[in-house]
């Protein structure tokens, strides 16, 4: 039986997945959150009957975030695919 | 058709049995805390995932007839041995699902073919290097990485929507925790079947049924076998597992079960992106736990937690002793096919007493819904969930 080496933990490669998972992880989150923030704020405006610029201006940042969103998921099957 | 011909008819045939035992052993991996919130009903959410496991099986065909490389010689590997190493990924995957445990199908996968190669070819043949850069330091790695980024992730998902009433605010989250829940699914069906897809062309390769080399091409009957192998098992639902996953490790609500399958769909694809695959099984415990930490008064039952890394922590051992035993008692019959053809009937008559014994103890789908759901009948306000 091969004993292990000194090397067997590449480090580089850890700290880059642990990186990118960090940063699109929390990424997703947040923008998924912002979406139902935005979403919800024009419920409320349009429920309030406070004006078009507001209910608009909310829904455009939550479409915004659904297509981050839908960006993201095509980048994971575009991943799966490689 | 001679010994060689029986002994591969039966690889395939433990192979198609470990991708069975993987898709339901990891349903919950995908679906756990979307049927615990009630987001999908059970029925419904295995067979979306069934579907997704299937349709993601055909994704990628860059097949990992690799699942040893690294691990043990690969002048070592005889259908034998890959046989001996399915039985003991086999009887690890009922073993754990029986005590509700989520563990990893491909570590037990490789501690099968290791305690195999033991037995055959001797201790020289492992690489201790690759089970600890594939195998141990991934599943250190794997968890707290996941963990760590679904606490942060979902402790910030609470802090933007605390603005809101939570009723308006977890319904919101309820298409996007299907969503998230969905990729799981898609990446698992991509991973898992390839690595049986390698396991049956590798030994077809060995018995020279068909050529390996550069311009080898998985059959298609392999891939189209092993993707309905994987969506049937996931379509019978580990109902066992998705209890545990869904139920038992921390109470879950929408927006952390959003949170915890997301992080660890991108967990997954980002570092498998990076070329550092991790655990899919050990990511999504690790995000479900950490999702519990990151929301605000959650309880992690951390006995819960302890048992499943209790099971982690066997799963090489243990799939490696069971496949050195069945190695071992193929060994006593001689090169024929009558070894194997002994281990076969003694695995599927231990199979029809697990599955008999379960049937006396099962654990139905409408169990696995939490007590507590935010969606469906018996919905619960999140403000009478306690704090």
């Amino acid at each position: 039986m091969s004993l292990p080496s000194a090397t067997l933990v590449d480090w580089d490669l850890l700290g880059e997945a642990v990186a990118v998972s960090f940063a699109i992880g929390i990424g997703v989150l947040v923008v998924a959150a912002i979406a139902v923030v935005a979403s919800l704020r024009a419920q409320d405006e349009r429920a309030a009957g406070d004006g078009e610029g507001g209910v608009v201006g909310w829904s455009a940042v939550t479409v915004a975030c659904v297509l981050a969103i839908a960006g993201a998921i095509a980048a994971g099957i575009w991943v799966m695919a490689q | 058709m001679d010994a060689a011909d029986i002994v591969l008819a039966l690889v395939v045939i433990a192979a198609l049995g470990f991708d069975f035992t993987n898709g339901f052993h990891d349903t919950a991996n995908a679906m756990a805390t979307t049927i615990a919130t009630g987001a999908l009903r059970p029925k419904v959410a295995v067979t979306v995932a069934a579907i997704l496991n299937f349709v993601g099986a055909f994704i990628s065909l860059k097949v990992a007839a690799t699942v040893a490389e690294g691990i043990v010689d690969a002048g070592a590997i005889t259908p034998t041995v890959v046989f001996g190493g399915l039985v003991g990924a086999i009887c690890w995957n009922l073993v754990t699902w029986w005590f509700g445990l989520p563990s990893s199908s491909s570590h037990a996968l490789i501690g099968g073919v290791v305690g195999a190669t033991l037995v055959a070819a001797g201790g020289g043949a492992v690489e201790v290097d690759g089970i600890v850069s594939k195998v141990i330091v991934p599943a250190v790695a794997s968890p707290l990485v996941a963990g760590v980024v679904a606490a942060i992730g979902v402790f910030l998902v609470y802090r933007l929507i605390r603005g809101f009433a939570p009723a308006r605010s977890e319904r919101e989250f309820r298409w996007a925790q299907v969503a998230s829940s969905s990729m799981v699914a898609l990446a698992h069906g991509t991973n898992d079947a390839q690595k049986t897809m390698g396991v049956i062309s590798l030994a077809l390769i060995a018995n020279g049924t068909i050529r390996g080399g550069p311009d080898f091409d998985v059959p298609t009957w392999v891939v189209i076998s092993c993707a309905s192998a994987i969506a049937l098992g996931t379509y019978t639902g580990g109902w066992r597992i998705i209890k545990t996953l869904g139920t038992k490790v921390v109470e879950v609500r929408p927006p952390q079960g959003f949170g915890s399958e997301a992080v660890a769909a991108t967990v997954i694809l980002a570092s498998s992106h990076v070329g550092y695959p991790l655990s899919t099984t050990q990511v999504v415990s690790g995000a479900v736990t950490g999702s519990g930490v990151g929301r605000p008064g959650a309880q992690v039952n951390w006995v819960v937690a302890r048992n499943i890394v209790a099971g982690w922590l066997l799963t090489l051992p243990a799939a490696a002793a069971t496949s050195a035993l069945a190695y071992a008692i193929v060994d006593l019959f001689g090169d024929g096919a009558t070894g194997p053809v002994v281990v076969a009937l003694l695995l599927a008559a231990g199979c029809a007493a697990l599955f008999a014994a379960n049937r006396r103890n099962a654990i139905h789908p409408h169990e696995t819904i939490s007590d507590r759901p935010a969606f469906g009948p018996g919905a619960v306000s999140p403000e009478a969930v306690p704090a």
